[in-house]
This record gives structure tokens, C-alpha cells and sequence, in this order.
């Protein structure tokens, strides 16, 4: 058997039974930290493999592990009040920042552009030819 | 046989006879078996995917005529293979792009056909005048021949009278996509497809109408207060990560948050419903091409 990209967060799996992400991911390093996942988004979890493109299970886990990854980035930058106090300590002292999820969200268009897919992306200023975002303006620019 | 529609080219048109399809079935299982006599009671176990319906000028699949007669294994393949051919149909013409992120279950267009939705949910997949009520569209293998004959019988009339298409991703773009999709590109988009003329659902969805069967079933049309938009809300099957797109969710079942008690047939829903980036959610288009087999199994166990 080989190995295709680098090791994955070991949270990044349909096993997984926590609503949040844990605590290891707020860290700047380690196994399941956001480095962690970038490093593997680096590594091009949807490679191919001996010639044939990445299949649905490949998929559906490479997208497990990055959307898990945004809405934990979302709750920690973007929630506050009474749903914020509904999260766990080490959410709410999280010390990722939008410079963090810039690089998130950039890793996420390097694997768009490895597939091949990132040349349509819509122009997200430009608004139309995308589906509707009400709030993802906010991840635009910083 | 999925590269014909690719390629533009059509089969023969309706009305298809069982014979016509019949024969259509052994010619592609000579195609695919050289040995085989050609014997039509001889034939061993074939693979589904043999069977080949007929299309229309525009590539729509055509159900052939059937009847009570007509063998359970038959009518259940000729369902099966419809419902794939229409998934087909839009995912090889890339009429439905935009839809391929709307519509979840649906758009998994070459992965499988996603019955237990389906059966959960016959409403939203099936147009209202073309369900019955006293049987449900499931797994056709979960199907009485009843059933099976009730459905395919019944879309094959409306068929025969250019009928609104029973399956609702059939012609889910004139409505869902106008939602979401500038004035300007969907006068383009409809021009472009349908040649400027009028779609059959015009025709039938004009008013509110009742029919009545000789089974004693009861059609109920909505008219114009029934179309795909309405019944379901672009909203509600994109299952954005935002607040409202996620209440939305809740009003055709909760999606979980907890991966762990995300039921398999609910993982699209659940991944478009964690981030509404339009990077990832370009990426999850990936599921609706990638292959379905277990070849990555290899690779999962690795990392």
C-alpha cells in the first residue's frame, strides 16, 4: 500500500463525535492543529493516484477535514455573546487570527487550482456567476 | 454508452416499444459480449448498466411502453436505468452546473442513485402530479411489480402527451437557478438550451387541475403555486453554513453537526453546511465527478 499526501488530522473522519474541533487544532503545531492541516492540504490530499484521480471517499474526507476546519475558524473569529459562551474555553482563547484563515482559505485555492478547478472560481467582488454567499463577503478581503 | 449523449448523437425517438428496447438490450449485450448467440431466452445474468432507453431529439430519456406482462426484473431495470440516464443526462450536457452545488442528493450524478432520500422524501424528488399516492418511488429492488408498473406506467402516458418530466432535476434549472442566477445569464442559458421554445412544463403547469385514475388514484395539481422552486427552496437543499441557510436545513431534517451522526446519505448536506467560502463550496462540486469505487480504499487506510 502507499501513502498518497502527507498525514491527516487524526480528528478528520466521519468517526468523529465531537460538535468542535479539539483543543490540539488551536495550537500552532502538532498532530490535528491547523498546521497540521495545512501542511496535508499542501501535500494534495486529492492527488492522483497510480493514474487515476482521486475517488468520492478521497474527496469526501479531504472536504470533511477543510470544512471542519473553516467553521472551527469561523466560531473562533466570528462568534461572540451568548454563542460564543456556548463554546469551549479554549475556543473562545484561541489565538488564531484572520491571518490564519487567510492561509486556510488559500490552501483551499491551491487545491482548487491542482484540480483544475480554481480557473472558473468566480470573482467573488464581482458577484454574479456564483451561488449565493449572503455572508461570505466577509471572507474576501481583510 | 454514456459517451452517445456527450457526443450529441440521439436514439431512436418515441413512442419505444418494449420490443424496440428488448432488442436494444441485446444488441448492447453483443457489444459488450461477443459470445453470447444472441438467444433472447438464452441470456445468463447481464449487467444492469446493458439496458439502454431511448432519448429524444434533445438527449432526454424516453420510457418505453410497458404492461402488467411485462417481466418484475424488467420493469425494475427500466426504472433504475431511467433515473440514472436522467442524472446522466444533466450532469454530461453541463446544463445543470449551478445545480450540481443546489441541489445535494441529486447532483451526486455519478455516484449513486440516492434512494433512501428518495424514499424519504418523495416530494422533493419527484413532481407532485407524477407521484402516487398509494405507493412510494424507492430502490426499485424494495419495489412491488405494482409499484414499479403505477410509476413507469403513468410517466410513460405523460410522456406520450409532453407531459411535465416526473423527476424533478429533469427541469429544476428554469426554476432553482433563476434564484440565484442573474437576469441576463439565465435568458442566455435558456436560449442556448431549449432553442427558445417552450418547455413542456409550460404547458402543464398552467393552472391547477385534478385527475382522476382508473385505480382509483387522485392527482392533485398545484398549478401555478407547484413548481420545482417552490417545493424546494434553493435555500433550503444548499444548507449554507450561515444562520438562515441552516434554519432552512432544519425544515427538510436537521443536518448534525457531530461528523460521527452524520448518516452517509446526509455527508453532501452536511459538508455544504459547513462553510459558505465559495472556494470549498467549489470544492465539494468534486463529489458530483468523482468515481465511485474501492480503489481509495487502499489509499484511506493509509492516512
Amino acid at each position: 500500500m502507499e501513502a498518497v499526501g502527507r498525514p491527516g488530522p487524526d480528528w478528520g473522519h466521519w468517526g468523529y463525535n465531537m460538535a468542535t474541533l479539539p483543543a490540539a487544532f488551536h495550537k500552532r503545531t502538532g498532530a490535528g492543529s491547523l498546521g497540521n492541516v495545512l501542511s496535508w492540504v499542501k501535500g494534495n490530499p486529492l492527488r492522483s493516484f497510480e493514474g487515476k484521480a482521486a475517488g468520492y471517499r478521497r474527496v469526501e474526507k479531504a472536504l470533511l477535514v477543510i470544512g471542519l476546519t473553516l467553521r472551527e475558524m469561523d466560531r473562533v473569529l466570528f462568534t461572540d455573546g451568548d454563542d460564543a459562551r456556548k463554546l469551549p474555553d479554549y475556543i473562545n482563547k484561541s489565538l488564531l487570527t484572520l491571518v490564519d484563515l487567510d492561509k486556510a482559505m488559500e490552501g483551499c485555492n491551491d487545491l482548487l487550482q491542482e484540480v483544475g478547478l480554481n480557473k472558473s472560481l468566480p470573482e467573488p467582488e464581482d458577484g454574479s456567476n456564483t451561488i449565493a454567499e449572503p455572508s461570505a463577503s466577509r471572507y474576501v478581503r481583510f | 454508452m454514456w459517451k452517445d449523449w456527450a457526443e450529441g448523437m440521439c436514439r431512436p425517438h418515441y413512442p419505444v416499444t418494449a420490443r424496440m428496447v428488448t432488442d436494444q438490450i441485446h444488441l448492447e449485450f453483443d457489444s459488450d459480449d461477443e459470445t453470447d448467440g444472441g438467444d433472447d431466452n438464452g441470456e445468463a445474468e447481464k449487467p444492469e448498466e446493458a439496458l439502454v432507453l431511448a432519448f429524444r431529439d434533445d438527449g432526454y430519456p424516453l420510457l418505453p411502453a410497458i404492461d402488467s406482462n411485462t417481466p418484475l426484473e424488467m420493469l425494475k431495470r427500466v426504472l433504475r436505468v431511467y433515473v440514472r440516464e436522467v442524472r446522466s443526462k444533466c450532469s454530461s450536457s453541463g446544463r445543470c452546473a449551478s445545480l450540481t452545488i443546489l441541489i445535494s442528493e441529486f447532483q451526486k450524478l455519478s455516484g449513486r442513485i440516492p434512494w433512501a432520500a428518495i424514499r424519504a422524501n418523495n416530494d422533493a424528488h419527484i413532481v407532485k402530479k407524477c407521484q402516487r399516492t398509494k405507493y412510494t418511488l424507492d430502490d426499485p429492488s424494495r419495489m412491488t411489480h405494482q409499484a414499479v408498473l403505477r410509476f413507469l406506467n403513468h410517466w410513460y402516458s405523460r410522456q406520450g402527451d409532453k407531459k411535465v418530466w416526473p423527476l424533478k432535476f429533469l427541469k429544476p434549472e428554469r426554476n432553482a437557478v433563476a434564484a440565484v442566477e442573474p437576469e441576463s445569464a439565465r435568458g442566455r442559458r435558456d436560449s442556448t438550451v431549449n432553442g427558445g421554445e417552450p418547455q413542456e412544463e409550460d404547458i402543464d403547469d398552467k393552472g391547477s387541475d385534478i385527475e382522476a385514475h382508473e385505480d382509483g388514484e387522485i392527482e392533485v395539481d398545484g398549478g401555478d403555486n407547484d413548481n420545482v422552486s417552490q417545493q424546494i427552496p434553493v435555500e433550503q437543499v444548499t444548507g449554507m453554513g450561515d444562520k438562515g441557510g441552516q434554519e432552512k436545513v432544519a425544515e427538510i431534517g436537521e443536518v448534525p453537526t457531530i461528523p460521527a451522526q452524520v448518516d452517509p446519505i446526509q455527508r453532501t448536506r452536511f459538508l455544504k453546511s459547513l462553510s459558505n467560502y465559495g472556494g470549498y463550496q467549489k470544492l465539494i462540486g468534486l463529489l458530483d465527478t468523482a468515481d465511485v469505487s474501492d480503489h481509495d480504499w487502499l489509499i484511506m487506510a493509509c492516512y
